[in-house]
């Protein structure tokens, strides 16, 4: 598993959808609201771990305390893995998983989008309930919001104690 | 006994290898132990694969957990109390309490 240079990316001023040649498009997620970072990568099984790998390092590097990145890590694997799972289900190649985080003034959001098909009465979804109740537990807040093309984004809100998560 | 013990992380990726591995290798008298304590990190696709093997193995099937990520996420799905779990001190031929 390579993740060339990803802490670089985490507080320097670079153009979203810069291409650093692994194949992932990475860049600030918000220029301007602080530190942000984003990347696309497949939805397959495999980028769940890469996420929570990602999550690791970004909490490493804006100094989030272990347990907050372990809450997000989880977060982030249910809503990763809703994506793989679902979002693609129409016998389509798979499409993208687009994450991004900011770190705003006490509360790091991370969103978590597809551009599949979105929300659906009849979606198949064995895993779908308990998943979003695991993301509802471990998060402050969270939206299930349209993303790009009808695709699904959630976006989920972790509130940071005054002090902590800067470095 | 039939003890299996994974390693590491229990997600998407690593669930359909231990799957495979009960599905292949499991004799239908034995009871099962499936040992969580050396996992790193488990996420609802383990959850739902426990769950999937407690309705499979109804009588024969033990879980040990131990490990504080999987702990938590017991308790955050309220979970624990649908799966056949036992302390790493205990006889898993012991009828469940």
């Amino acid at each position: 598993m390579t993740e060339p240079g990803m802490g670089d990316r985490v507080s320097e001023p670079r153009q979203s959808g810069l291409d650093d040649g692994s194949g992932h498009r990475q860049g600030r997620a918000e220029p301007g609201a602080g530190v942000g970072f984003s990347r696309t990568d497949p939805a397959v099984p495999e980028s769940v771990a890469m996420l929570r790998a990602t999550v690791a390092d970004l909490g490493a590097k804006i100094g989030l305390a272990p347990t907050t990145v372990k809450r997000v890590q989880l977060a982030v694997s249910e809503a990763a893995t809703n994506v793989v799972v679902h979002a693609y289900d129409d016998g389509s190649e798979p499409g993208p998983i687009h994450f991004e985080v900011a770190l705003a003034a006490e509360e790091l959001r991370v969103s978590v989008a597809d551009t599949g098909r979105g929300l659906r009465p009849g979606r198949e979804s064995p895993g779908l309930g308990l998943g979003l109740g695991i993301i509802a537990r471990l998060t402050d807040s969270f939206e299930l919001l349209q993303g790009e093309n009808g695709g699904l984004c959630v976006l989920m809100r972790f509130a940071i104690p005054p002090g902590a998560g800067r470095s | 006994v039939h003890r299996v013990i994974p390693c590491g992380e229990l997600d998407l990726e690593t669930v359909p290898f231990l799957e495979a591995e009960l599905d292949a290798d499991v004799d239908p008298g034995s009871v099962i132990v499936i040992d969580l304590t050396e996992l790193t990190f488990m996420d609802s696709t383990g959850l739902h694969l426990l769950v999937r093997l407690s309705e499979r193995f109804p009588e024969s099937l033990r879980v040990i957990n131990g490990a504080s990520s999987v702990e938590r996420l017991l308790d955050l799905s309220g979970a624990r109390d649908q799966l056949p779990i036992i302390s790493q001190a205990a006889d898993p031929l012991a009828p469940l309490p």
